[in-house]
C-alpha cells in the first residue's frame, strides 16, 4: 500500500501544484468545456512531473540524496505552492459539452479505460519494461536511488548511454523515494505518459476543429499498435511524444492568442519544449523544429513582432535548459553517437547519395507507426472525412514542426556511421513514435471548425446554385 | 448508384464526422483488445531472471565489482539482467571477443573484480572455472553462480 500511495503521490502532488500555478496565471482563460479542462490538466501533469524532476536534479547537485526526507520536503513544497497559487487563482468556468460532442467524449473515455486495462495486462508480462528500460532508464533510476550520495555512479562510462537526460529516470527515482522501490512506480509513470498524449491531442484538436475531429485524432493514436506497445516499454520515447504534442498544442494556442495570454502560452510551451530536451536528446531537435515553424509562420502573420515571442519561450525553457547544461557540464559529457556522422569524412557523399536517402525513406516508411496495420492510410482517410483543408495543413505549426522533426531524423539516419539497416531496424520505430501524436495534432487541427463546415446544398434539380454557379448568377 | 450528396451537406457534416469517429473508435477498440490479448498470460522471462538474482543481491555491496563471464554465443540479456539486478554495483563482463580466451579463459581479464558470475555451467564446473580466476563459490541460483575472490 505504501508503494502504491507513494507512487501516486509522487506523480499527483507536483501535478496538482502545476495545475494550481497554471490557474493562477489564468491559462484557463474564458469558459471552457470538460474536454479543454482535461487537456489543461494533462498539460499540468506533464509540466508538474517534469519540473519536479528538475528540482530533484538540483537537490542531487546540491549534495542531497533521494530518500524519504527529500520526498517529505518535496510534498510540503508542492502543497505550499498549490495552496498559494490556488488562493489567487482565476476562475475559468467549465461549461457543459454540447450534446453533439458527447459521443466523442464517451468514445475517447471508453477507449482510454480499455487502454489502461491493456497496459495493466501488458505490465504483468513486462514488469520491468523492455530492453532500453533495463539498460538505460530504469537502470539509471536504480543507481540514482540506491547509490545515495554516490549517485554519480549512474553516469559511469561503462554504462550504456550514460549521457542521456534524466526526466524519466528521476521521475521513477522520486516515486521510489516517496513509497519505496517497487515495479509499480515506473509502470505508473509509463501509463501516465501513454494516456496523456491522446487526451492532450483530443483537447487541442477539439479546441480548433471541434470535439468530433478531436475524438477522431485521439482514437487514431490509440488505434496505433506501436503506441501502446512502446508505452509498456517504460522507455523515454512515449514520454517525449506526449510532452512534444502538449508543447505544440500550447504553441498553437499562443498563435491565436493576444496580450498577456499569448506570453503565458508561449512560456508554458517553452517549458514543455525544454522538458522534451530534458527527456531525450531528440527533444532538442523537437525544440528547434517547433521554433522554426513558429517563427516562420509568425513572421508571415505578424512580421518582426514575432521576435517578441522569443523571450517568453526562453523564460519557460530556462530551467530545463539549465538542468540539461548542468548535467553535461558538471556530471557527464553529452552523448554524440547519433550525430557523430556529421563530422564523418564520408558525410557529403552520404548526403548526396540518392540511394542512401531512398534506403532511409524506405526504412522509415517500413517502421512508421501503424504502417503494417494500415493505421496510417486509415488516418489519412479519416482526416479527409473530418474535412482537413490542405491550405490549413500547410499553415499548421504542429504539422510543419513534426514534419521538420521527421526530416531531422531522416538526416541523422542518412549521416549515420553505423550499419544503416541495423540502425533503422533497432531504432526507427521508437524515434518515429516521438513525432506521431504531434503529426496527428498538425493534421487534425487543419480540419475545418464546425462553424466553417462546407455549406450544404442538396444535389438535384431544385438545388439552389452554389460556388461559381452562384457567382455567375 | 451511390448518392454522395451526404458528403456535401452541411447538415450531414456532423454525421460525416460521427461516421469517422465510429470508424476510429472501432479501430482503437480493436487495437486495445488485440494488445491486451497479445500480452495476456505471457510469462515475464526477465522478471524470472531478476527473481533468480535475489540471492546474489544480498552478497554484494556498493563497493563490489562484479565480473560476468560471458561466452560469446550467450545472449546479452543475462548480462543486462545481472547489471540491472545488482545496480548500483559495478558490473563488467569478460568475453572472448575482448581477448579473454586464448587457449582457455585468461584469469587476468577479471582485473580487480571482487566477484565473478558464471552462467549456464553446472556448479562444480563453475567452481573449477572460478578457481582458475582466483574465486571461490559464494552463492548460486538457477543457471548462475556467484563467486568471490579467494583472498576475501
Amino acid at each position: 500500500v505504501t508503494e502504491i500511495v507513494g507512487a501516486i503521490a509522487a506523480l499527483a502532488l507536483p501535478s496538482i501544484a502545476a495545475w494550481a500555478v497554471a490557474s493562477r496565471f489564468d491559462l484557463a482563460g474564458p469558459p471552457i468545456t470538460v474536454i479543454a479542462a482535461a487537456g489543461r490538466v494533462v498539460a499540468a501533469v506533464l509540466a508538474g512531473v517534469g519540473v519536479s524532476s528538475l528540482c530533484a536534479f538540483g537537490w542531487l547537485l546540491a549534495g542531497g540524496v533521494l530518500d524519504q526526507g527529500y520526498a517529505a520536503a518535496e510534498a510540503v513544497a508542492c502543497a505550499v505552492v498549490a495552496a498559494a497559487a490556488w488562493r489567487s487563482r482565476s476562475r475559468a468556468p467549465v461549461v457543459e459539452v454540447p450534446r453533439g460532442d458527447l459521443a466523442a467524449l464517451l468514445a475517447v473515455g471508453i477507449v482510454l479505460a480499455g487502454c489502461a486495462a491493456a497496459l495493466c495486462i501488458a505490465f504483468a508480462a513486462r514488469r520491468h519494461g523492455w530492453w532500453d528500460s533495463w539498460v538505460i532508464w530504469n537502470l539509471r533510476a536504480r543507481f540514482l536511488l540506491r547509490a545515495g550520495s554516490e549517485w554519480r555512479r549512474a553516469f559511469a562510462p561503462d554504462l550504456p548511454r550514460a549521457g542521456y537526460p534524466l526526466l524519466l529516470s528521476l521521475t521513477v527515482a522520486r516515486a521510489w523515494a516517496y513509497g519505496g522501490e517497487s515495479l509499480l512506480a515506473p509502470q505508473l509513470a509509463a501509463a501516465v505518459f501513454t494516456l496523456a498524449a491522446p487526451l492532450v491531442l483530443f483537447a487541442k484538436v477539439a479546441r480548433s476543429a471541434g470535439a468530433l475531429a478531436g475524438g477522431v485524432a485521439a482514437l487514431v493514436l490509440l488505434a496505433t499498435p506501436e503506441w501502446i506497445d512502446l508505452g509498456t516499454n517504460q522507455c523515454a520515447d512515449v514520454p517525449l511524444a506526449a510532452i512534444f504534442v502538449a508543447a505544440l498544442g500550447l504553441l498553437a494556442c499562443a498563435g491565436t492568442a493576444d496580450g498577456p495570454m499569448r506570453g503565458r502560452h508561449l512560456a508554458a510551451a517553452g517549458l514543455l519544449l525544454g522538458l522534451g530536451a530534458w527527456t531525450k536528446n531528440e527533444g532538442i531537435a523537437g525544440c528547434a523544429a517547433a521554433l522554426v515553424a513558429h517563427l516562420a509562420f509568425g513572421l508571415r502573420a505578424r512580421g518582426l513582432r514575432v521576435v517578441r515571442d522569443l523571450p517568453w519561450i526562453a523564460i519557460g525553457a530556462a530551467a530545463p535548459v539549465a538542468a540539461w547544461s548542468a548535467l553535461h557540464v558538471m556530471v557527464v559529457p553529452l552523448v554524440t553517437d547519433d550525430i557523430s556522422g556529421i563530422g564523418d569524412p564520408g558525410a557529403l557523399a552520404k548526403l548526396l547519395g540518392a540511394d542512401r536517402w531512398g534506403e532511409v525513406a524506405a526504412g522509415m516508411w517500413d517502421h512508421f507507426p501503424g504502417t503494417h496495420e494500415l493505421v496510417l492510410p486509415g488516418a489519412l482517410a479519416l482526416a479527409v472525412a473530418v474535412g482537413v483543408r490542405p491550405r490549413a495543413l500547410a499553415r499548421s505549426v504542429p504539422f510543419v514542426a513534426s514534419v521538420l522533426l521527421l526530416l531531422s531524423y531522416a538526416l541523422a539516419y542518412v549521416l549515420s556511421v553505423r550499419d544503416l539497416r541495423w540502425h533503422l531496424s533497432t531504432s526507427a520505430s521508437r524515434v518515429l513514435i516521438q513525432a506521431w501524436p504531434a503529426l496527428l495534432l498538425g493534421v487534425f487541427t487543419a480540419a475545418a471548425p464546425p462553424a466553417l463546415a462546407p455549406e450544404l446544398k442538396p444535389i438535384g434539380p431544385d438545388a439552389p446554385p452554389r460556388g461559381r454557379d452562384a457567382l455567375r448568377e | 448508384m451511390v448518392d454522395l450528396g451526404i458528403w456535401r451537406s452541411r447538415d450531414a457534416w456532423p454525421a460525416r464526422r460521427r461516421t469517422a469517429l465510429a470508424i476510429a473508435f472501432a479501430l482503437a477498440v480493436w487495437n486495445v483488445v488485440s494488445t491486451g490479448a497479445k500480452f495476456a498470460g505471457q510469462p515475464d522471462r526477465f522478471d524470472e531472471l531478476q527473481q533468480f538474482l535475489a540471492p546474489f543481491r544480498d552478497s554484494v555491496t556498493l563497493r563490489s565489482k562484479v565480473a560476468v563471464l560471458q561466452p560469446e554465443d550467450e545472449s546479452d540479456v543475462w548480462f543486462a539482467a545481472i547489471r540491472y539486478g545488482l545496480a548500483p554495483t559495478t558490473v563488467l563482463r569478460i568475453r572472448p571477443s575482448d581477448g579473454c580466451m586464448k587457449a582457455g579463459w585468461r584469469p587476468e581479464c577479471a582485473g580487480d573484480a571482487t566477484h565473478l558470475v558464471i552462467t549456464n555451467f553446472r556448479p562444480e564446473i563453475a567452481a573449477s572455472l572460478g578457481a582458475r580466476f582466483g574465486f571461490r563459490p559464494l552463492a548460486d541460483t538457477t543457471g548462475a553462480q556467484l563467486l568471490v575472490r579467494m583472498a576475501q
